[in-house]
């Protein structure tokens, strides 16, 4: 992509401004213009078709021309108008015929309307009642509502375009001017009109700092070309985390600018004031909760318990104007609450045995906050600090920051019902979170927990007949996000029916004709243990006979590679895991007797930066033994390893689909 | 015609099943389909004059029944725990009570649930009121939340009201209740009245769509429901999946019906299940406005066809404008099977409203918006719905002299015919029996990629009521065979001394899965083909490989297979075992790997259309290997199923051959463990060795 040299700026101005023409039966003309200039046809070649190749296919769609513009007033109101001209080539285009615009107490829609043209001269401009109102967030936990505007008919050939104006109320913004997209963008720009004594700030993310063009005082333009869009892959990072954005920061010139973090933690001190203030029923309650437990730690554990599992989490994500908490005392009378709620209340009722804690706002996808962020929201999702206190021993804590003044800091996350005191999931792990302490703020780098806090832990004892029957049992242990993962599953299920085919599912691809025999899953309640999982199969046929010759899998079940990367094309974004961790398998198969080994698939040892394979297979007397390790180090490879990742994930497919060859002895 | 008796004799069979349950105790439902259990008889209602039924909600005075009140909680229902009948479960609705009254145009319900452990509590602790919009209104909400210590903590909250799903038009609203204090424990509960806003113009049987659903997602210990209909209407109730387990029939009183049940299972959704239609247990009344009463399904049917004939020919029997549009599509000199095939072919070529985006939008203003008021309308506009271009086809038969007649039918991707609910509704589709010299063939032009002479799976394997001035009759409308559809793959392969696999492969669907591909993608260009055809493929070989379509197969025919041609590249398929190399044989298998894992079944299973699916691989070896074990042939069958496996030595090197041919459209849940064992098998069959020795160890031997 390139900065613009504006020499199409007069045709985009022109195209764009007509879309300023009022709600008529006619569509503007722009729209007929455009598509008899522009319109290239699915299958037709063009400047915009050859540009919307994207990693050897063809876009679905392009970004003709988006126009944003931020005026502020001299009232201190200010108005945001962005103008979009997309042009569908593909069937599968046709969602970029949808625009959701979020509208609400702060940020009110003033303005929104779409056209639509085909390639055959089918035209349309979008009604009132075209536009459907939704409550994408909660509806007890936010007033924001989601605006949707669906243009129909929106074929390959057809051309969309979309005007929205918003009126915010605020007298310091930070904007996101987001110029990048899933698919590419011919032309953006950006245009800011400030009053006088007015002034603003800009921030590049993933992409060169760009200069305006001064159009006279107060109004700036900035302009792209052809910006590339974004191919999605699997287990790609947070696309809020990579697509080119500029953050500007805008305010009065005689107002203290956001230049950094304490300044947005002063703002949130400032929001969430006496929202923690202790109610008499929130001191009856800590009273109540607390009056067994012998320790401090216990107090803390009975508290954050409760608030987990007693207040019922909404889910939510945080949007501008939608950052500030219930008073604590509400949140406990009516029982539920988003997760800055559970913050506040949680937060409120440690204060009452005397242990600090501060709000903690991240981005619940790793990788949209990093290190390198301006100072800005981009927040979706609040956890706590909880400050411990002197003498409590951390050992069992891993989720635990060492702060240079406030000591050691637990995070915690109330919303999360899974994930005990001293843990934290592994979505949160290794990212970064804004830590507000009183009059300010800073951005914190949120622990990473070791790889083996996450792990399944499997072993089976099997015996195996002459016909090739297995039988026997298996033993799982799921820890930490495991565990979690299990658990939640088990929130899902309609009855204890539906736990039993989640493990025959999960084991179903390791055998052709398998049965359970029994399965029992036990502390799926006590979320500090693990969850354990014990269960017998029989495998009819399992091992393969052949005239002299037994042909036996070693590995029984269970499954650690991954088809992720075999797209048949080249990796272009980081690889991001859920989580780091360590999963072990230890299998034994009793054999019948008269058989020797004829051949024992050889070990494997991969090493790697991100992660490790052992396998080994032997023979000790009659008993076959397999055992694994197998270890993601890191949530996050960079691309340049993704061959290696991939060069991993099939050396583990060998090593899973390996026979051992068994022969019978001759006496 | 096999697979059409096995689907009739579904229906007697499933009553003779239920009461085989019952008399052995099991609480499984069956579905009923037909007879006379399945349905209470014909009432008529009080002779009162219908008064327009806005006047009537206007002047009628509202009537509180019990559902408008908070019933009694005993202390036992406060303290449970858990619920026997329902083990793991994590709530169950305690009580349930819905009375529906047509007289007025209202529906007040009444639910009680218990929460038994936090899934319960996640998932009822908000409440979604689904309605629609235009033509329903839901008011009079009341919820609490009771602990069990008694404390009762009203809702009091706002209730959002908004779209439900993505739809635009607002047509379906969901009003949402977020109750408070829900604890492990609770007792939550919640009534509203669901008013029907539909004043004239709208025609009775929509007004009065009324149904009882019995079965909820939770276990369902005690619901009572009734229904207080109008006079004036004949009155018509069935429970086409059958009732609870020890469930009476709905008692019927001089203006109302009602039933209670208790004990019900939740209802629970599985692979290859019937449609939602069949297997939920409900209770649908209908409505009829005939002046003579007629309860004889016989003579009902009559009437209808004799209507229904009438109808059809003011629609189709336009024979001018048939003749002068005939003239232009067939050759006087063409035989009748080739003028057919034109009639068939041309009216095919018309724009289907019912496939295509809607045409309105695609033309300038002021085009296709005039109705088609007959066949002539439809051929002058060039396009119409589905059954428009069919009833077209008809019209030009006709005008070209064939006999030919329609034939309602019910599609069974909705529901099965029940002959003895006397509602016309049912019958949703209708194709065409033609005379075609000494033959009769069905046809169903309207149906995109349909070929000529065939119908789609949802039309088949039923029976369908041929509409005539005489009355009519049943006709009985077969299943294609197994051979008729299927996916045939035809693999050329070399094995590496590294055990890659590389080669060609062709692919050929036919029949309905040839229609049901042209379909899918029907909307889609050349790329997104391309993808939807190479996933096909690498979906159906277990491990990884590099497929790339090579041909451009023919997506616009309906009267040929769909032929895709790749190659293909599978590394490390053939494994190394020191002197010795196993080759798996299922190389196409994963279709058959992950279906009917499950060890327990509720509801039959239920298969869209029989199917054949072949592969036939060669391998050529490289010099240093010969085959030396192959396993032994696999033949295995269930019911009008089987399974087919063989690997032989041939001149190219090793020949597999794999057949699993499905016959099978529905099957008793009683016999899932037979089937599962049958898939089984597959899977075992597939996951044979063959093993492959090097030169040196064929030597040794």
């Amino acid at each position: 992509m390139r900065a613009g040299n504006s020499a199409w700026l007069p045709r985009l101005a022109l195209l764009c401004a007509l879309l300023h023409a009022p709600a008529a039966s006619a569509l503007p003309s722009w729209l007929a213009d455009l598509s008899a200039t522009l319109s290239p046809g699915p299958g037709q070649s063009s400047s915009d078709a050859s540009m919307a190749v994207q990693d050897g296919e063809p876009a679905v769609a392009i970004v003709l021309c988006t126009q944003t513009t931020i005026t502020v007033e001299s009232s201190g109101k200010l108005l945001r108008r962005q103008r979009s001209i997309v042009l569908i080539l593909r069937p599968d285009g046709a969602r970029y015929g949808t625009m959701q615009v979020v509208d609400g107490p702060g940020r009110h829609v003033i303005f929104f309307r779409g056209w639509r043209r085909t390639r055959e001269g089918g035209q349309i401009e979008s009604k009132a009642e075209d536009i459907v109102d939704t409550s994408p967030q909660g509806p007890m936990a936010s007033d924001l509502h989601l605006k949707t505007l669906s243009m129909q008919g929106t074929a390959a050939g057809s051309f969309v375009a979309f005007d929205v104006e918003q009126e915010f109320d605020s007298s310091r913004w930070i904007d996101d001017w987001r110029f990048q997209e899933l698919i590419p963008v011919r032309q953006a720009q950006l245009l800011l009109q400030l009053p006088a004594d007015w002034t603003y700030r800009a921030s590049w993310l993933n992409h060169s700092p760009v200069a305006p063009t001064a159009h006279g005082p107060g109004h700036w333009e900035w302009a792209l070309e052809n910006v590339p869009g974004i191919q999605p892959e699997g287990q790609m990072p947070a696309l809020q985390g990579i697509v080119g954005r500029a953050a500007l920061s805008i305010s009065r010139t005689a107002d203290r600018q956001v230049d950094h973090w304490s300044d947005v933690g002063s703002w949130y001190v400032e929001l969430t004031k006496g929202r923690r203030a202790a109610s008499p029923e929130i001191k009856q309650r800590v009273t109540e909760l607390t009056a067994a437990s012998p320790t401090i730690l216990a107090k803390m554990q009975a508290l954050t318990e409760f608030v987990q599992q007693d207040i019922r989490y909404f889910a939510i994500e945080l949007g501008i104007g939608a950052y500030q908490p219930h008073p604590a005392a509400e949140v406990l009378s009516r029982g539920y609450g988003d997760c800055k709620d559970k913050v506040t209340l949680l937060s409120a009722m440690l204060q009452e045995i005397g242990v600090d804690s501060y709000y903690v706002l991240v981005n619940s996808a790793r990788g949209v906050i990093t290190d390198s962020s301006p100072p800005g929201l981009g927040f979706n999702h609040a956890v706590l600090a909880i400050r411990l206190p002197d003498g409590l021993d951390d050992q069992s804590f891993g989720a635990l920051v060492r702060h240079p003044k406030l000591g050691r800091l637990l995070i915690f996350d109330p919303s999360n019902p899974f994930v005990p005191l001293g843990s934290l999931s592994g979505s949160l792990q290794d990212g970064y979170g804004l830590l507000v302490v009183p009059d300010a703020g800073e951005l914190i780098q949120l622990p990473r927990l070791a790889s083996r806090v996450n792990a399944i832990n499997r072993s089976a004892t099997m015996s195996l007949d002459d016909e090739g029957t297995l039988q026997g049992e298996v033993r799982e242990n799921w820890v930490g996000d495991a565990a979690v993962k299990q658990r939640a599953e088990r929130r899902s299920a309609h009855q204890a029916a539906d736990q039993i085919q989640s493990v025959e599912a999960r084991i179903a691809p390791s055998f052709g004709n398998v049965q359970i025999l029994k399965a029992v899953a036990d502390d799926l309640q006590h979320i500090e243990n693990p969850v354990t999982w014990t269960y017998s199969l029989r495998a009819a046929g399992y091992a393969k006979v052949a005239d002299n010759l037994l042909i036996v899998r070693p590995r029984i079940l269970g499954s650690k590679t991954s088809k992720l990367l075999e797209t048949g094309r080249q990796r272009e974004l980081p690889i991001e895991f859920a989580w780091p961790e360590e999963d072990t398998d230890r299998f034994e198969v009793k054999l019948p007797s008269g058989y020797v080994s004829d051949f024992l698939p050889p070990p494997v040892d991969a090493d790697y930066a991100f992660g490790s394979y052992h396998s080994k297979t032997e023979l000790v007397g009659s008993v076959l033994r397999y055992s694994r390790v197998f270890t993601i180090k890191t949530s996050s490879i960079p691309v340049e390893q993704a061959e290696n990742l991939r060069q991993f994930y099939r050396l583990i497919d060998a090593d899973e689909r390996a026979s051992a060859v068994l022969k019978r002895e001759t006496r | 015609m096999r697979t059409l008796l096995r689907l009739l004799a579904f229906s007697a069979a499933a009553s003779a099943a239920e009461q085989s349950d019952r008399k052995f105790g099991r609480a499984t439902p069956r579905p009923r389909i037909n007879g006379s259990p399945t349905s209470c008889p014909a009432r008529k209602g009080n002779r009162t004059r219908l008064l327009p039924w806005f006047a009537m909600t206007l002047a009628a005075p509202s009537i509180a029944g019990p559902a408008d009140e908070w019933q009694p909680i005993s202390p036992q229902d406060l303290s449970m725990t858990a619920e026997p009948k329902a083990p793991g479960a994590g709530a169950i609705i305690l009580y349930r009570q819905v009375d529906r009254n047509d007289q007025l145009g209202f529906e007040s319900d009444y639910v009680r649930v218990k929460i038994l452990d936090e899934s319960g509590r996640d998932r009822n602790s908000t409440v979604r009121l689904r309605y629609f919009g235009e033509a329903q209104a839901i008011e009079d909400i009341r919820a609490r939340t009771i602990h069990t210590d008694g404390s009762v903590y009203p809702f009091d909250g706002s209730i959002p009201d908004e779209p439900d799903g993505s739809e635009s038009g607002q047509a379906r609203r969901v009003k949402i209740i977020s109750l408070p204090k829900v604890d492990v424990g609770s007792i939550v509960e919640y009534r509203w009245r669901l008013r029907f806003t539909h004043a004239t113009g709208i025609s009775y049987s929509r007004v009065y769509n009324s149904q009882w659903v019995l079965n909820d997602n939770l276990f369902t210990r005690e619901a009572r429901f009734s229904l207080r209909f109008p006079g004036g209407f004949v009155i018509h109730c069935v429970w086409p999946a059958g009732l609870p387990a020890g469930t009476q029939p709905p008692v019927q009183g001089k203006d109302n019906f009602s039933l209670v049940t208790r004990d019900v299972p939740a209802f629970v959704s599985e692979e290859f299940m019937p449609p939602a239609n069949m297997t939920r247990m409900r209770v649908d009344f209908h409505y009829s406005v005939e002046r003579k009463p007629i309860s004889d399904p016989g003579a009902f049917w009559t009437r209808y066809s004799r209507t229904a004939a009438r109808y059809v020919d003011e629609y189709v029997g336009h024979t001018g404008a048939m003749k002068k549009a005939l003239a232009t599509v067939v050759d006087p000199q063409d035989s009748d099977e080739t003028k057919l095939r034109k009639i068939y072919a041309r009216v095919q070529q018309l724009h289907n409203d019912s496939y295509e985006p809607p045409a309105i939008s695609l033309s300038p203003a002021g085009t296709f918006t005039e109705p088609n008021r007959d066949v002539a309308d439809v051929w002058d506009h060039q396009h119409g719905e589905k059954w428009q271009i069919t009833w077209l086809f008809l019209g030009l038969a006709r005008a070209a002299g064939f006999q030919a007649d329609p034939v309602m039918l019910s599609t069974r991707d909705r529901f099965l015919l029940n002959k003895s609910l006397l509602e016309a509704g049912q019958l949703n589709s209708s194709v065409m029996r033609v005379n075609l010299g000494n033959r009769e063939i069905y046809a169903d032009p309207g149906a995109a990629f349909n070929p000529f002479g065939a119908l789609p799976w949802y039309e088949t394997a039923v029976e369908g009521l041929r509409v005539t001035e005489a009355g009519g009759d049943w006709v009985a409308i077969p299943s294609l065979p197994a051979s008729a559809s299927g996916v045939a793959r035809r693999a050329k392969l070399q094995l590496s001394s590294d055990g890659t696999l590389r080669g060609s492969v062709t692919v050929r669907y036919s029949g309905d899965e040839a229609q049901l591909a042209r379909l899918k993608e029907r909307a889609e260009d050349a790329a997104a083909r391309t993808k939807y055809l190479e996933g096909e493929l690498r979906e159906a070989i277990p491990v990884v490989s590099e497929v790339k379509l090579t041909n451009s197969p023919d997506w616009s025919r309906d009267d040929d297979d769909l032929v895709a041609e790749y190659t293909l590249k599978i590394d490390g398929w053939a494994q190394s075992a020191g002197q010795r190399t196993l080759l798996t044989t299922g190389l196409f298998s994963s279709h058959e790997m992950g279906m009917f894992t499950h060890d327990t079944r509720v509801h039959p299973i239920y298969f869209w259309f029989p199917y054949r699916h072949t592969d036939e691989v060669d391998i050529a070896l490289p010099a240093d290997l010969s085959v030396g074990t192959l396993p032994e042939p696999k033949y295995t069958e269930f019911e009008a199923s089987h399974y087919t496996f063989n690997a032989e030595r041939s001149s190219y090197g090793l020949h597999l051959f794999r057949n699993v041919t499905n016959d099978l459209l529905v099957l008793q849940p009683s016999l899932y463990p037979q089937l599962r064992d049958f898939y089984q098998s597959i899977r075992a069959g597939d996951s044979e060795q063959i093993v492959l020795t090097r030169a040196s160890t064929a030597r040794e031997k």
